[in-house]
């Protein structure tokens, strides 16, 4: 069980390591606030449906399971969308169109597919929560990098000094890929010693 | 296998309604609610508003007397439709603007919901409502740096619906 839960973290992190997913990581990290929403927005799904499929997995046949996989993930994320409309206005507005797009993340479909349809609920629990930390552990940094670097600020706090000139890049798509990259090439040295 | 699918989709569709349900009235006061607040910020004196265009124009009261206009546009922007509700005062002058939705681009455009944009357009006639950039004579708005396209598209949106309150007066 633990090794299922830390592998999400480190080894197998679903953005640096697996690296799918992409594109809400790169799209919503412009401010360390939207990157911890999505991430809780992403975790939320990703738990409820890994543990629905791993238990439904069983009475699904194999030539329906992706349609059947497909349905649970929209139904969560429908429920977060809604939710989140509801009761955190602001927070849904400016993560905009990419808390619906959870259900084309391939790290939730993945999960489905490789973890969640072979292995038993408790298993499948402690993958997601672990992918779900991982996800959230890179997401949240990727976003406070870019946002103290092209704003001087995080979680919307001014940190950097008042002359702080920004590197606008930074909160545009090509700071996305600039500190991804670094982060992978750090992650990639870390795990070589 | 089909009918497994069916059920699949049917228990779905069930809590979804059941989430649609419950979620819906808050989503709609949520709406209302910033709008109305959206209405307050831009005529901090009134203290009622009538609609007299639906989501476009409102007569604002303080008591019985009218102290102004609310007025609601969409400017098109870089990144896509921007909604402005701003007040206009008895002397046709503006009170304050809002940028109520945006989708510019962060750092650059997204400054139009800045303080130092949105504060250059109080106590504006619809002559001075215009970019320094276009009118170097009338103009009293400065552009943000590198981000001509998104404040030309919130002045002139500003300056156009200004005259709103020009028909029908009352």
């Amino acid at each position: 069980m633990i090794k299922e839960f830390i592998k999400g973290i480190w080894k197998e992190n679903p953005i640096l390591v697996i690296m799918l997913g992409l594109c809400p990581a790169l799209a919503v990290s412009t401010s360390a606030m939207n990157g911890v929403g999505m991430s809780l927005a992403f975790a939320f799904v990703l738990i409820c449906s890994n543990i629905v499929i791993a238990s439904i997995k069983k009475i699904i046949p194999g030539e329906i399971r992706i349609p059947a996989y497909i349905i649970v993930i929209s139904t969560f994320v429908t429920i977060i969308d809604y939710s989140l409309k509801a009761y955190a206005p602001a927070l849904s507005s400016s993560l905009g169109i990419f808390v619906p797009l959870i259900v084309v993340n391939c790290i939730v479909m993945g999960r489905a597919e490789t973890f969640a349809s072979k292995n038993g609920i408790m298993a499948s629990l402690f993958d997601a929560l672990g992918m779900s930390i991982g996800f959230t552990i890179v997401i949240t940094l990727l976003a406070s990098i870019r946002e103290l670097l092209g704003n001087g600020t995080i979680f919307g706090y001014a940190v950097m000094p008042q002359n702080y000139q920004p590197f606008l890049i930074m909160v545009l798509p090509p700071g996305a890929f600039l500190v991804i990259g670094f982060l992978m090439a750090l992650h990639k040295k870390l795990s070589r010693k | 296998m089909s009918i497994l699918l069916l059920i699949v989709c049917a228990i779905s569709g069930g809590s979804l309604g059941i989430v649609y349900k419950q979620t819906k009235p808050k989503i709609d006061k949520q709406t209302n609610q910033k709008k109305l607040d959206a209405l307050q910020e831009v005529m901090p004196d009134a203290t009622k508003f009538d609609e007299v265009v639906i989501d476009k124009k409102w007569i604002a009261y303080k008591n019985t007397e009218i102290v102004g206009w609310a007025l609601k546009t969409v400017a098109f922007g870089y990144g896509g439709p921007i909604q402005i509700i701003f007040g206009v005062d008895k002397n046709k002058k503006i009170t304050r603007i809002k940028i109520i939705e945006q989708n510019e681009t962060p750092g650059l455009g997204a400054k139009i919901t800045e303080k130092k944009f949105t504060n250059q357009f109080e106590g504006k006639t619809k002559k001075d409502a215009v970019l320094k950039k276009d009118d170097n004579i009338n103009g009293k708005i400065d552009a943000i740096t590198a981000a001509t396209i998104s404040s030309r598209a919130v002045t002139n949106a500003i300056n156009q619906t200004m005259e709103l309150i020009d028909t029908e007066q009352k």
